[in-house]
């Protein structure tokens, strides 16, 4: 089986990212399936806190460093079967800035692992780094509560994303340079949506019609709408995805709803993953439905990794 | 390369912005009002940081426009007058028939749903007529409510008139005591009790619900889901009152805002 990466991001901190990475890992490693949860929350990274591993003595820092070259002795078993971690950066301030070259190796790296599934948990921001990591996800996926603040970063993020990821992928095309002079600092065109740019882009014709259309093609990133507390709360999911179309011609996809719930507060008080143990419980539920939806809509998907290649080459 | 250059507006008529038909009844304008309300909130919600706020205020006077036109049976009767004559001149858009299908269909299942019950006789036995009597019982009913609603109008429109005098006054009490106006809840209901106005004559005209009026007067803003409905109801409180409407909604609007 071919491995995947799935990236959970989307901006702002404290919406569920780590709480939805860490589930869907065991969710996933409940199907069988061989999961490596990786804690990229540069910076703040606590997967291990929240898994109940304690203290892990190993992670990403150690790696980038070279004090560790081997990626895979990062990786921490966890009580669950198939589920391992490697732990985040504990001193964060030089992983967050982490250089060109040491993100290659560390993607080169994570792709080598003995796994079906990467699960990436993101950290907060929309800083060059953890846009990065999520574009070179299979699946990526961003969580968004129904707060102003939320729906804010996580356009934002958006917007990022697909900025970033036409600047990656020009050089194929070799654009690379229209590209950087279209977004320039000084923004000597005037553009200021990635509508505006796919429009712009458009009008140049040739390369650059084609290399955008592929490009808006293949960034299709999925919403999870979490917190929600009524019926009409939902609704801003589907909002959410027009909007996205209307005001950045981008294709976005609602893979669905969390409802807000007390016990997914306990269970990270308790340090204890609601999927590992109360797989009856509502919150678990969605999240499976979730989990089986990102499942058959990777299986369906065309999507190919064009940052990778471009990433590992 | 503008937003609004791939999405060229035609000038919409009211029924066309609230999604009436014209022959809807005013329970239904007022259920099309709310929810577009409904959905302009949602909208703006969902779209934060990319929707910019005026296009959204842009929108909910469009609305407010449309419905307080259409509520208002002399407006509404003049209104009609001027897009008659307008598509005398200017040929019609060309409707699917599917598309008309539809919108009749939904026309009647609405209507049928949310006529107001007095006026209803008895029930028919016979099922297969049923839908043919429904269509002529509800014509009777728009007719009737249509006159009651004319003669609502007058009324408040006289009270409008008479108040001038006393209103003056009322507003000349504040200029000798040199403080500046500042429209609240209160101030309203005062304006309100001087042109000898009840609330449910308010709600009447209005269509707006008491509990919602009462709630603007008392700045009971838990009532409000969000801005939008907030300023969607009073705009029709404004109107129907005939207030300066800029400074009303400024003013009440910040009372709103510095409430949170």
């Amino acid at each position: 089986m071919e491995k995947k990466i799935w990236a959970i991001g989307g901006g702002k901190g404290g919406v569920g990212k780590s709480y939805v990475a860490g589930n869907l890992g065991i969710l996933l490693a409940q199907k069988g399936h061989n999961v490596v949860l990786a804690d990229l929350d540069l910076g703040g990274a606590n997967l291990h806190t929240w898994l109940g591993v304690s203290n892990p003595i190993k992670g990403i820092t150690e790696f980038i460093e070279r004090d560790i070259p081997d990626i895979k002795k990062l990786l921490i078993p966890t009580d669950m079967s198939g589920l391992r971690l490697i732990s985040g950066a504990k001193d964060g301030v030089e992983i967050a800035n982490m250089k060109h070259t040491q993100k290659r190796r560390f993607v080169t790296a994570l792709r080598q692992l003995d796994a079906d599934y990467i699960v990436i948990d993101l950290g907060a921001g929309t800083a060059y780094n953890t846009v990065d990591f999520f574009l070179l996800a299979d699946t990526q996926i961003i969580i968004v509560i129904p707060e102003p603040t939320s729906i804010e970063n996580a356009y934002r993020f958006l917007k990022n994303s697909f900025y970033r990821q036409i600047l990656h992928n020009s050089e194929k095309f070799r654009i690379k340079s229209t590209v950087k002079n279209i977004l320039r600092k000084d923004n000597p065109f005037n553009i200021n949506t990635p509508k505006q740019l796919i429009a712009y882009m458009n009008q140049l014709g040739g390369n650059a019609a084609v290399f955008i259309e592929e490009q808006q093609q293949l960034f299709m990133p999925s919403i999870i709408l979490n917190q929600v507390r009524s019926e009409k709360e939902k609704k801003i999911g589907v909002a959410m995805e027009k909007a996205c179309l209307k005001y950045f011609n981008l294709n976005v996809n609602i893979s669905g709803y969390l409802d807000f719930d007390e016990t997914v507060r306990q269970s990270v008080i308790d340090r204890e993953p609601l999927a590992k143990n109360s797989l009856e419980s509502v919150p678990v539920q969605q999240l499976s439905i979730i989990c089986e939806k990102l499942l058959k809509e990777e299986k369906e998907g065309t999507k190919k990794n064009n940052l990778l290649s471009q990433l590992a080459s | 390369m503008t937003p609004q250059a791939n999405n060229p507006q035609v000038e919409e008529n009211y029924y066309q912005i609230l999604e009436v038909q014209k022959t809807a009844s005013l329970v239904e304008i007022r259920y099309a009002y709310e929810g577009k309300l409904e959905e302009t909130q949602l909208e703006a919600f969902a779209a934060y940081s990319l929707l910019p706020e005026d296009e959204t205020e842009e929108k909910l006077l469009h609305f407010s426009q449309a419905f307080m036109t259409l509520a208002n049976p002399i407006a509404r009767a003049k209104y009609d007058d001027e897009l008659q004559q307008e598509t005398v001149s200017v040929e019609m858009q060309p409707v699917t028939k599917k598309e008309h299908l539809t919108k009749i269909k939904k026309s009647v299942r609405v209507k049928t749903k949310t006529v107001p019950l007095p006026l209803l006789p008895p029930k028919k036995a016979k099922a297969e007529k049923e839908i043919e009597i429904k269509k002529s019982v509800i014509k009777n009913i728009v007719e009737e409510t249509h006159a009651e609603r004319l003669g609502n109008y007058q009324k408040l429109s006289a009270k409008n008139e008479l108040a001038e005098e006393s209103l003056e006054e009322f507003y000349s009490t504040f200029k000798t005591h040199g403080g500046k106006l500042s429209y609240n809840g209160t101030i309203l209901q005062q304006i309100r009790k001087i042109k000898s106005v009840t609330l449910e004559e308010l709600a009447q005209i209005t269509c707006i619900r008491k509990t919602y009026l009462r709630a603007i007067e008392d700045e009971n803003f838990s009532k409000f889901t969000s801005e939008i409905y907030l300023k969607g109801y009073l705009l029709c409180y404004i109107e129907a009152l005939q207030l300066p409407k800029e400074q009303v909604l400024s003013d009440y609007v910040l009372l709103y805002k510095n409430s949170f």
